[in-house]
């Protein structure tokens, strides 16, 4: 079989202990972080440690025609990892160093298999930030977020991934590789290739290294918590702080089910009677801060809402122990937790969590929804048994029908997962036919035999 | 499809694991190997996968259940509460059961049962450990001439006691007082014994300075956990046996207050262990039960016993304080010690980085994954060493043997000890304790 051929011939390139083939090896490779996907066990993992050797491992793949995955910390939440069509994971756990911090240029250089934490650890002492934040900032990769263009809780006010990456390095499908963009904050050589690499969720190239931006970190921030018994007056108060000028670093929100379920989980002390909690933190200079948390403070009130404001770390550690708390207790209800990333304009939030409501009604299913409100990306959480076929099938439908009423609403499929697997039967809804086939031109104008990250995003056209 | 009754009974703690990978974040081993199998979201999807029949128990992946240090350290940051390494356990299990352990650990585990021959053993290797054993030109320990049960040759090794702890004291210490007010009785575990004597010195003469009458059971033995951690559960299971008969018999004749240890993972055996791997045995579940709501480590049990409130002498000295896995997320001992450490006169404290990230030891797992092992120790050496503190102290034996391998390794002349042994010295001083 070819694809064993070109296992054979990685051996001889990277030596055996660097390519793994063993079932429990090839077992560990089979699946991501995304619930409720099918599994599939890759052919071989392999290891690189240059780009030469992944530009080598490329070429041997497309001799072959082997279907090649690469892998971060496989954290990924829409099933973009998993080997679908067997053939071989590329994983760069081991091209992981951090090449250079230019702090004159607010820059920082990385290899792909950088964890996002160990980045921010580093550039701390230069009173430096590295923004996004995912949930997984502790584990994933600088190139597996990058990919998949993450987000984090911090989106409102500093943007995500693709607002940080400034320049790649990239392999393509037949070994060559380029470099796009670079240290300068202008940069309008030709298109936006870095933009393009950005969130391709590994379909049209590897990324071997980045120049990504940093700024410098905020000097104090202000937490605070409001508690509503109307979602209108949440829903007003979230437009209201906007229209005050105020663009708070966080600005998330909790529904009804999922402060029943945080506050039975970890007694964080939230009224089980409230309709909507929304967390709020502004960050920046301290004058700015002071000035910016009453705004807020001011226009919460102005829209019945309780504000508990943080006076000290530990308090502000309490409040944002409920918001952490969100994920985990409802995770904790049942034995499956499918989580969606349906995000719409911010004026609409509350029409898309009571249109949730309804759905969860309909299904008869029990949905919490938690995310970040500012920036209108929502995360209903349907709690359920992937063992259990009959509810399964009401969980999909519940799942297209949301993003259904997502995109109806002017919002978007992913705010911050990616489309993967997961998602690519829904494309049609926001790009409409033509728009899937301009993803399909670039596709094969990069990657015409469908190598890199097969199954993800982009179908075949058969 | 085969019935994996051991491992099915862990199923549904599999299916609480999103795969979401935050145990990667902490994960010791995953830090040094970057390998999904490595972490506990990849052995917890490699034992679903062998329930749902997609994996066949091999000792290829007994070998990947195999590598786990049992931290806890992915517990800890689960935000599903996932017990981990219950589930690696059970796998561990399960796969022993099935395909069997190596010949290596089945004879060496047969053995381990085997309490006189043990005992003999190891008072005989006291005697001609010189034999076998090079003393290092510099600081303490040996290292072997020739490799011993695969042992590493490089591994430097503490020396064996010639007297063992148990057999330096009576089965019934009673309180220095006369006038006991609370009485313990004391599994001091296979290290402190034949090894860490001067721990057992100390905790013992601290509690009788405390009013406390101490008991040591002669007969106890080890508490079983190198067996059943490697998923020996029979064996295991007679070990629990004979520890339980041992102690309730003690409890029956002295009316006990506390069962205590000074080791992280014999506390929880009985304190967790027992009771769990006799589920299926109702009577010896209910004696393990009554036992494990005695057990304590020592730390806790001489701060009770009003150990702080005695006059301390002063000990100038710069301290650091490592926290045995087991210790810390096992049994929640993490202020005690640092309480007792902070209240010596003269004891400047300094806490290291990461204290509670694991010493890479594991028991037997630096004695079959060596260099893996080793890698992870180093680690812990560099963080003790940046304290610059003169001591570093640990409330686990197995922990400071792999920390002294550690600093021996890395040229370090930081001393080791438990930290009752420095309250010890302290009372000594003051003369609340006299030779």
């Amino acid at each position: 079989m070819s694809v064993q051929q070109a296992i054979r011939e990685m051996e001889t390139l990277l030596g055996k202990e660097r390519v793994l083939t063993t079932i429990e090896d090839l077992a560990c490779y089979a699946f991501d972080a995304t619930a409720d996907m099918p599994s599939h066990r890759p052919d071989a993992i392999v290891l690189p440690q240059t780009t030469e050797e992944v530009q080598a491992i490329m070429r041997i793949a497309s001799k072959h025609k082997t279907p090649i995955y690469p892998r971060g910390a496989g954290t990924n939440l829409s099933g973009g990892t998993i080997p679908l069509k067997g053939g071989v994971v590329v994983t760069f756990q081991r091209m992981n160093k951090i090449l250079e911090i230019d702090a004159e240029n607010l820059t920082a250089t990385v290899q792909p298999g950088v964890v996002i934490q160990s980045l921010n650890t580093a550039v701390a002492p230069y009173g430096l930030i590295y923004p996004p934040d995912p949930g997984t900032v502790s584990t994933a990769t600088m190139a597996g977020s990058t990919a998949e263009c993450s987000g984090g809780l911090r989106g409102l006010k500093y943007g995500v991934t693709k607002h940080y990456i400034m320049g790649l390095e990239v392999v393509l499908a037949n070994g060559e590789k380029f470099r796009c963009g670079g240290k300068t904050v202008k940069n309008v050589t030709a298109y936006d290739l870095v933009k393009l690499f950005t969130g391709s969720e590994g379909t049209l190239g590897i990324i071997t290294e980045l120049i990504v931006k940093l700024i410098p970190a905020p000097e104090s921030r202000k937490s605070m918590l409001a508690i509503f018994s109307d979602l209108d007056d949440a829903g007003k108060a979230i437009a209201g702080i906007i229209s005050a000028k105020v663009i708070p670093a966080t600005l998330e929100i909790m529904d009804k089910t999922t402060i029943q379920t945080v506050e039975s989980f970890s007694h964080a002390g939230l009224p089980t009677d409230a309709e909507a909690v929304l967390l709020i933190e502004v960050d920046g200079i301290p004058e700015v801060v002071a000035k910016e948390a009453e705004s807020v403070e001011e226009v919460c009130k102005r829209f019945k809402g309780n504000v508990r404001v943080a006076e000290t770390d530990k308090e502000r550690d309490q409040l944002w122990a409920a918001r952490r708390a969100a994920l985990p207790a409802l995770a904790q209800k049942s034995p499956t937790t499918v989580l969606e990333d349906a995000t719409v304009p911010r004026s609409r939030i509350p029409e898309m969590l009571r249109a949730i409501r309804q759905i969860a009604k309909k299904y008869d299913l029990l949905i919490g929804t938690f995310g970040h409100a500012g920036d209108g990306n929502l995360h209903p959480t349907i709690l359920c048994d992937e063992r259990n076929e009959e509810q399964m099938k009401r969980v999909h439908k519940a799942v297209d029908e949301i993003f259904r009423v997502a995109v109806d609403l002017g919002g978007t499929l992913s705010g911050e997962h990616g489309i993967g697997m997961a998602k690519m039967k829904y494309l049609e809804w926001e790009l409409g036919a033509t728009g899937v086939d301009v993803l399909r031109r670039i596709k094969e104008a990069l990657d015409p035999e469908y190598l890199l990250n097969p199954g993800k995003m982009v179908a075949g056209r058969n | 499809m085969a019935d994996y009754k051991t491992l099915k009974k862990a199923g549904e703690l599999m299916q609480q694991c999103m795969k979401c990978g935050n145990c990667q974040a902490v994960c010791p081993l995953y830090m040094e190997t970057m390998h999904e199998g490595a972490v506990a979201r990849g052995k917890i999807r490699l034992a679903v996968d062998v329930l749902e029949g997609r994996l066949q128990p091999t000792h290829g992946l007994l070998d990947k259940f195999a590598l786990c240090l049992t931290c806890k350290a992915c517990e800890a940051n689960c935000p599903c509460g996932v017990h981990c390494v219950d589930i690696i356990l059970a796998a561990r299990a399960q796969m022993a059961e099935t395909v069997g352990l190596p010949m290596i650990k089945q004879s060496i585990f047969k053995g381990l049962k085997l309490r006189r021959m043990f005992n003999f053993g190891l008072k005989t290797g006291a005697l001609f450990q010189g034999v076998a054993l090079k003393r290092r030109s510099e600081g303490k320990g040996r290292t072997m001439r020739v490799s011993v049960m695969g042992m590493d040759v490089r591994r430097v090794i503490p020396d064996l006691a010639t007297t063992p702890a148990r057999d330096m004291f009576e089965e019934y210490n009673p309180a220095h007082s006369g006038k006991g007010k609370m009485r313990a009785a004391f599994f001091t575990g296979c290290v402190n014994n034949f090894i860490y004597t001067d721990t057992c010195k100390a905790i013992v003469e601290v509690l009788r300075a405390n009013d406390v009458d101490v008991i040591i059971p002669k007969a106890q033995h080890c508490c079983g956990a190198p067996v059943f951690i490697n998923g020996e559960r029979n064996i295991g299971r007679e070990m629990a046996r004979h520890n339980i008969d041992v102690f309730t018999a003690a409890d029956q004749k002295y009316n006990l207050d506390h069962i205590f240890m000074a080791c992280g993972t014999c506390v929880c055996s009985f304190a967790e262990h027992y009771p769990h791997l006799l589920e299926n045995d109702p009577e010896y579940q209910r004696k393990a039960q009554v036992l494990a709501k005695k057990t304590i480590d020592a730390n806790p049990l001489v701060i009770k016993a009003g150990g702080l409130e005695k006059p301390m002498g002063t000990i100038e000295r710069s301290v650091t304080y490592h926290d045995s896995c087991h210790l810390a997320r096992g049994m929640k001992v993490t202020a005690e010690p640092r309480q007792i450490l902070r209240s010596i006169p003269g004891v400047k404290f300094y806490e290291m980085t990461n204290p509670a990230r694991c010493c890479g030891g594991a028991g037997s797992f630096s004695l079959t994954h060596y260099d893996l092992s080793k890698q992870v120790t180093a680690k812990k050496a560099a963080d003790i060493s940046q304290t610059g503190a003169q001591t570093a102290t640990t409330g686990c034996p197995g922990c400071r043997m792999t920390i002294e391998d550690g600093l021996a390794q890395a040229n370090l002349a930081v001393d080791t000890v438990h930290p009752i042994k420095l309250l010890y010295e302290s009372y000594k001083l003051s003369g609340v304790i006299r030779d």
